[in-house]
């Protein structure tokens, strides 16, 4: 398996074409990430093409290539709010402007388990995105993220026990 | 096992990462302690809808509307960097400043090298024109565009190189400001056969003249930007160019060479004052060429720049044959038979004039094929079409070759008058002027292409 820091030094040494391999490894944890965070599905999808788009034009500012995940992920945190504010901005609009809500709201959907994973702590997240979301091994998250397995499944157990309680936070709060 | 022990390890365990004689432990365990399973069960549960939760995700595509994003960004980075490059270029000089360095304001990385696999350097070298000649060699396809500037439509060059790297095949698109008497024109040269067609005529024109070949791969190689560097490094050898390289340590942005001629290049009238060249810092490749000219104010003012695209993106062979043609278009084979009439020792007033001389006698005579010859080599039956109902008898008056008056057609325009006679009367023509030129890539033959009636 090739490591995403082989596809960074490729992307930014006249293989730009390489970029190709990096997004399809990150896309689906970067829009489930996103889909937490927007609360939609094809609002998530349209911030994380955004968010690959400004990663490969700022490829070059990547200090750790080893954490190619975690700074998407603070990329998609900066197109996420910059979303959040210009929907805040449209919905100050007189209501005559607005669609209808129902329309804007993709409430087939709900994205409780995504917030929560949005709320872990960065380590946290991002196995459990790798883990799950990009659908890798404990052995290829551990050559991933250059760490022993042994590492991997703790950091996975402490991510567990805080992703219940986030969930029961949740549900706390719907019920109340 | 106790309980804590067993904690320690479940999700080793549903991750199938232990031992045997471990995995039966913990199976024993939780058959005996009611916490420790059902702390099993909400971890499978938890594990389970996450699993069903990533489903979800698992359609999403992003590869290739990303990928198209950033390539078409790209194209306007480029386009920006050349134009504030250009800004800061002559503002520079109006300051009289040495022109040292050129602060490309952003970040590009070029629309070539996202198409291409070519160097895998890790480490920086000083960049030197080699560079460049050496990437170049292993180009096999190349899209160009040039641009004059005023002119909202490029002239378009599709190439394709052999294995040595000498030009192979060669497509052409001339837009109409190029030459406006003949209007757009797209050329394809092929194994040393030509064909040009002449949209605004409906003419398809084929030669297999090796002057004419010649001739067209010389044009093109002013575009390909391996013979323009090399260019350039024979001429800084022999001391007639100065050139300044820029290289950014941001390897996303290009090199900048900047190639200013010097006065003995000058004195030999070359129409160029000042080249600038754009070279992608991984692929080493030229991404845009600028053109300069020194105006009456000592600015360097644009006179036209060159894009390079799609660098080894293959070109369907299709696109070398000219096939794309409309059905009714007029085929004009030069490759056999001979187009016009020969020179001789006529001077060329003389044989403008005998051309058109020649052109109505064979109509008096009806011989259309020979006259068809003498008007661009069209086809005898296109000639007698064109005359039909009106019967030419005789030449009243050949006047004095005159230059050609519609600019970039060359050649002669001769005003003439003839006897005709069209249903039973008799009349003088006084045809727009017959146009005389060689005829294309031949230096001893003429023809006439226009203004015979």
């Amino acid at each position: 398996m090739k490591t995403d820091k082989y596809y960074i030094e490729r992307s930014l040494d006249g293989h730009p074409d390489d970029f190709r391999h990096l997004v399809a490894n990150h896309q689906w944890p970067v829009t489930a990430y996103l889909a937490g965070k927007l609360n939609n599905k094809a609002d998530a999808e349209e911030a994380a093409q955004e968010t690959f788009v400004r990663a490969y034009f700022a490829l070059e500012t990547l200090k750790k290539p080893d954490s190619f995940q975690s700074w998407l992920i603070g990329i998609a945190d900066r197109v996420a709010k910059e979303q959040m504010r210009a929907k805040n901005r449209f919905q100050q609009l007189p209501d005559s402007q607005l669609q209808d809500q129902s329309e804007m709201q993709d409430c087939s959907e709900d994205y409780e388990m995504e917030q929560a994973i949005a709320q872990l702590p960065d380590g946290y997240r991002e196995v459990i995105l790798l883990r799950f979301y990009a659908g890798r091994s404990c052995k290829e998250i551990a050559h991933i993220l250059n760490m022993r397995i042994g590492t991997v499944t703790k950091t996975l157990s402490r991510a567990y026990t805080q992703l219940r309680k986030l969930l029961n936070k949740q549900k706390k709060s719907e019920v109340q | 096992m106790n309980c804590p022990q067993c904690k320690e390890l479940l999700v080793e365990y549903t991750e199938g990462l232990l031992e045997e004689t471990q995995t039966a432990s913990i199976k024993e365990h939780l058959g005996n302690c009611p916490q420790c399973q059902a702390e099993f069960d909400e971890l499978n549960a938890l594990q389970q809808r996450l699993n069903q939760r990533s489903e979800n995700f698992q359609q999403v595509n992003l590869e290739n509307s990303v990928m198209n994003r950033i390539l078409r960004e790209t194209k306007q980075q480029l386009k920006r960097t050349r134009q504030d490059t250009r800004h800061v270029q002559i503002w520079r000089f109006i300051m009289n400043a040495k022109l040292t360095k050129l602060a490309a304001a952003a970040a590009i990385i070029l629309v070539a090298a996202l198409l291409i696999t070519f160097f895998d350097r890790t480490t920086q070298l000083a960049y030197a024109l080699e560079h460049t000649i050496e990437a170049s060699h292993s180009v096999r396809y190349l899209h160009i565009k040039d641009y004059k500037e005023g002119m909202e439509e490029p002239k378009e060059f599709w190439l394709e190189f052999d294995e040595r790297s000498q030009i192979k095949n060669i497509r052409a698109h001339m837009p109409e400001w190029e030459s406006p008497a003949d209007g757009e024109k797209v050329t394809v040269w092929q194994e040393g056969k030509a064909k040009v067609w002449n949209k605004k005529k409906n003419t398809l024109v084929i030669l297999n003249e090796q002057r004419f070949a010649n001739e067209m791969s010389k044009v093109v190689q002013a575009f390909d930007p391996k013979q323009a560097v090399q260019n350039f490094a024979n001429l800084e050898k022999q001391g007639l160019v100065e050139i300044k390289i820029n290289q950014p340590s941001k390897k996303s942005e290009p090199i900048i060479i900047t190639s200013t001629n010097s006065q003995e290049v000058k004195d030999l009238g070359y129409k160029i004052d000042r080249t600038i060249l754009f070279v992608d810092q991984a692929t080493k490749l030229v991404n845009a060429m600028e053109h300069y000219v020194l105006n009456n104010n000592n600015e360097y003012e644009l006179l036209g720049w060159t894009e390079f695209f799609d660098y080894n993106q293959q070109i369907a062979p299709e696109m070398f044959a000219l096939d794309d043609v409309p059905s009714d278009v007029i085929r004009l084979d030069w490759t056999i038979g001979n187009v016009g009439i020969e020179q001789g020792n006529l001077s060329d007033k003389e044989i403008a004039k005998e051309a058109v001389r020649q052109f109505y006698e064979a109509l008096i005579a009806k011989d259309y094929a020979k006259a068809g010859q003498i008007y661009s080599g069209i086809p005898a039956a296109m000639i007698q079409k064109r005359w039909q109902g009106t019967n030419v008898l005789k030449i009243v008056s050949i006047d004095e070759p005159i230059p050609h008056p519609t600019p970039g057609v060359g050649g002669f325009q001769v005003h003439c008058e003839i006897e005709i006679e069209k249903d039973g009367v008799k009349s003088i023509l006084k045809p727009y002027g017959p146009g005389v030129r060689k005829v294309y890539g031949r230096s001893n033959r003429w023809n006439i292409h226009g203004g015979v009636k």
